[in-house]
C-alpha cells in the first residue's frame, strides 16, 4: 500500500510537472514568438544596412582589381590641358578612408585661365582612375569674359600597393 | 465497470436448481446452464466459473437474498443531483428498519422528476451480507458482485420487453424458489417492491393453501394501490421465475387476483433465467448494484482493481512523462530556433561592426559602425558621382552666360554655393535662381543696388538640399 501511495504521489508529481511545463510553454509561446520576430526584424535592418555601401565597395574592388592604387599626376595633366606652369598645386596631408585607402586632397590655384580650359582640366582629372574629383572651387572672373583666376580643391583616393 | 471485466456470469442458486448465464460487454446474456445443482455438470461449471472469478478474468454475480434486501424509492425535494446525493443516506435511514450505518447501501442513477430528484436505493444489513457470503463460500463459490434482486429483475424486464409507452404501469411477479417478489412501476421507473416470504410451488396442500391466502390478501391491495397511484385503469402483469413456466400454477394465481382489476397477463421469454441473465448483464456492463464493496469485496476483484489502479497510475505517469518530453522537445526546439536566429543576427552585425558585438546591441553597434563608415566612404561616393561638382560648375557657368550675367565671384562646394555679380534685369536674376533651385540648391537672393553701368547687382547664397 505504501509503495502504491508512493507511486501515486510520483505520478501526481509528474502530472503536476507536466501541467506546469505545458502551462509555461503555452504562456511563454507568445513571448518567444515576439523575441524571434524582433530578432528577424533586427536582422532585416542590419542586412539592409550591410547593402548600403554596396556601390562603394564595388568601386573599391574595381580599383583594386585594376591595380589603380595611385591617382594620376596632376602636374602633367594640367600642363596638357591648360599649359605648363599655369597651375600651382599644393598637396595636403592624406586622411585615412575605408579599408586601407586614403583620401588625398590637392589645392589647385590657377591665377589666370579661360574657364573652358579649366573645365577641361577638371574633366580630364575626373576621367582618370582613381579619379581626381572637384571638391570645392572659387573663381573670380577677370575683365576678359570667360576667364579669370580660380582656386579649387581636388580629391582622389590612393592606397599603398600591397 | 469496476475492475473492468470483459465477461460476467450471473448465478441463481435456489431450490436445488442452478441457473447460470454469461454476458460480455457487447453481447446479450446467454444461459450456460439451467438444471439441478447436484449434477456433475453443475459442479464442474461452478468450479470453472469460480476459478475464472478467482483469476479476475470474469465477474460472478449473484443476487443478495431478496428477503434481506430493502429497496426504496427516494425523493429529494430539490432539483439538483449533487445536492440530492448529500441527503440520500438520511432519507434512506428513515425508510430502513435498521440503522443505515450498519448496512451496505447502493443507489441507482438519480433522475429529475416532479421538481425534485428521484433515486432507487437498495440496502442490506452488513451481518446479512456476511452470512450470504459465507453461504456462497459453503456452496463452493464466492461472488464478485452481489446485486439487488428486485432492481436486476425490473431492469431486465425493461431490456427484454421495453414498455410500449413511457408512463405505462406494469408489474413483474417473480415466482422464485423460496419467495415471490412483486415489482411495480411506471414505464422503466420502479416505484415499489413487495416480498412474499413463501413459495407457491411448495408441496403439500396446507402449504399451498397458506400461500394462496397470503397471495390473495397481499396482491389485491398491492395492485389496486398501484392502479390508484399511477391513475391508470389497467395494468400489465408480467410473470417470471421458475414458477412462471408452470401454466397451471400461474393460472391458479391469476384466478386468485381480484376480479375487478383490469389486468393483462404476460409471461416473459425465458422466465426462469430472467434473474441470472439480469445479473450477468448488469455485472458485465457495470450498471448493476454491487454490495460486495469494502470489507465484502472479492479478493480477486480487489487484486484486479489494484492492477487497474496501478495501470492507471502508470498510464498517467507515462502520459505525464510524454507531455514533459514533448515540452522538453519544444523547449530545445525553441532554444535552437532562438540560437540560430541570434547566430545569424550576430554574424550580420559583426560583418558591419567588427568582432565585438554585445548580445542585444546588434542594431545599435551596426548603426554606430555605419555612421563611422559613412565618413570613411564619402570620398568613394564622391568619386562615383556621375556628375559631381564639375557638372554643377559647368551648369552654373552656362546658366550665367545664357542669362547675360556678369559673375564677379563664384564659390562652389558640395554643400554651399555663393555667387555675386550683376544682371541686366531682376527677371534674369530670378530665372537664375529658378534654375539653381532646379539643380538642387535652396537659394536666397539679394539685390543690393545697381552698378555704375546701371546693371542690377545680385548676391546669391545656396545650400544643397541633399548631400552628393
Amino acid at each position: 500500500m505504501k509503495a502504491e501511495r508512493a507511486w501515486m504521489a510520483g505520478a501526481a508529481g509528474l502530472a503536476l510537472a507536466a501541467v506546469a511545463a505545458s502551462l509555461h510553454m503555452g504562456l511563454s509561446a507568445g513571448r518567444h514568438r515576439e523575441i524571434l520576430g524582433r530578432k528577424a526584424g533586427d536582422l532585416a535592418r542590419i542586412e539592409q544596412m550591410a547593402n548600403r555601401w554596396a556601390r562603394e565597395d564595388a568601386y573599391r574592388a574595381r580599383l583594386e582589381s585594376l591595380g589603380a592604387w595611385q591617382p594620376a599626376d596632376l602636374d602633367a595633366l594640367a600642363a596638357r590641358t591648360i599649359g605648363a606652369g599655369a597651375v600651382r598645386l599644393s598637396p595636403r596631408p592624406a586622411v585615412p578612408a575605408a579599408d586601407g585607402w586614403q583620401r588625398r586632397e590637392v589645392a589647385v590655384e590657377i591665377p589666370q585661365a579661360a574657364y573652358a580650359e579649366a573645365v577641361r582640366f577638371f574633366a580630364a582629372a575626373a576621367d582618370t582612375l582613381p579619379a581626381w574629383r572637384l571638391k570645392e572651387i572659387e573663381l573670380r572672373p577677370s575683365a576678359e569674359a570667360g576667364s579669370g583666376s580660380l582656386t579649387a580643391v581636388l580629391e582622389a583616393l590612393e592606397k599603398k600597393q600591397p | 465497470m469496476a475492475g473492468g471485466y470483459k465477461a460476467a456470469y450471473g448465478l441463481e442458486l435456489a431450490g436445488g436448481r442452478v441457473v447460470l448465464a454469461r454476458a460480455t460487454r457487447r453481447s446479450a446474456p446467454q444461459v450456460v446452464y439451467a438444471g439441478g445443482a447436484d449434477s456433475e455438470e453443475a459442479r464442474r461449471l461452478l468450479a470453472a466459473v469460480a476459478r475464472e472469478a478467482e483469476r479476475g478474468s470474469a465477474a460472478l454475480a449473484a443476487a443478495a437474498p431478496a428477503e434481506q434486501t430493502v429497496i426504496r424509492r427516494l425523493q429529494a425535494p430539490f432539483a439538483s443531483v449533487r445536492k440530492a446525493a448529500r441527503v440520500w443516506a438520511s432519507l434512506l435511514d428513515v425508510e430502513l428498519p435498521f440503522p443505515v450505518e450498519g448496512a451496505v447501501c447502493a443507489y441507482s442513477s438519480p433522475r429529475l422528476a416532479d421538481g425534485g430528484t428521484v433515486a432507487v436505493a437498495a440496502a442490506i444489513r452488513q451481518g446479512d451480507l456476511a452470512a450470504f457470503r459465507d453461504a456462497c463460500r459453503a456452496a463452493g463459490f464466492e461472488p464478485t458482485h452481489a446485486d439487488a434482486e428486485g432492481l436486476a429483475l425490473w431492469e431486465q424486464l425493461a431490456v427484454d420487453t421495453p414498455p410500449a409507452r413511457a408512463g405505462q404501469p406494469r408489474a413483474l411477479v417473480w415466482l422464485g424458489a423460496g419467495h415471490v417478489l412483486v415489482l411495480r412501476g411506471r414505464g422503466t421507473a420502479l416505484l415499489a417492491a413487495h416480498l412474499l416470504r413463501a413459495s407457491p410451488g411448495e408441496n403439500g396442500t396446507d402449504a399451498q393453501e397458506a400461500f394462496d391466502r397470503l397471495w390473495g390478501a397481499r396482491m389485491g391491495p398491492i395492485l389496486a394501490a398501484h392502479l390508484a397511484e399511477t391513475e391508470s385503469a389497467e395494468l400489465d402483469v408480467w410473470w417470471a421465475g421458475s414458477g412462471a413456466e408452470d401454466d397451471e400454477l400461474t393460472g391458479r394465481l391469476r384466478r386468485l387476483l381480484p376480479a375487478g382489476l383490469a389486468l393483462r397477463h404476460e409471461t416473459v421469454r425465458q422466465p426462469a433465467s430472467l434473474l441470472a441473465r439480469a445479473l450477468a448483464r448488469r455485472a458485465a456492463n457495470g450498471a448493476g448494484v454491487n454490495f460486495c464493496t469494502g470489507e465484502f469485496a472479492h479478493p480477486a476483484r480487489l487484486r484486479k482493481e489494484g492492477r487497474a489502479r496501478r495501470a492507471a497510475v502508470a498510464g498517467a505517469a507515462a502520459a505525464a512523462l510524454a507531455v514533459l518530453g514533448l515540452n522538453a522537445g519544444e523547449a530545445v526546439l525553441r532554444q535552437r530556433r532562438d540560437a540560430g536566429q541570434q547566430e545569424r543576427l550576430t554574424a550580420a552585425a559583426r560583418a558591419i561592426a567588427g568582432p565585438v558585438v554585445p548580445r542585444g546591441q546588434e542594431v545599435l553597434m551596426a548603426e554606430r559602425a555605419l555612421a563611422r563608415r559613412d565618413e570613411e566612404t564619402q570620398a568613394f561616393r564622391r568619386a562615383l558621382d556621375p556628375e559631381g561638382l564639375e557638372a554643377q560648375l559647368v551648369g552654373v557657368l552656362e546658366d550665367a552666360a545664357a542669362l547675360d550675367l556678369d559673375v564677379s565671384r563664384l564659390a562652389l562646394s558640395p554643400l554651399a554655393l555663393a555667387m555675386e555679380g550683376s544682371a541686366a534685369s531682376i527677371q534674369a536674376i530670378e530665372r537664375l535662381t529658378e534654375r539653381l533651385e532646379a539643380r538642387g540648391w535652396a537659394v536666397q537672393s539679394d539685390t543690393p543696388g545697381r552698378t555704375s553701368d546701371d546693371r542690377q547687382r545680385f548676391i546669391l547664397k545656396g545650400a544643397a538640399r541633399h548631400e552628393g
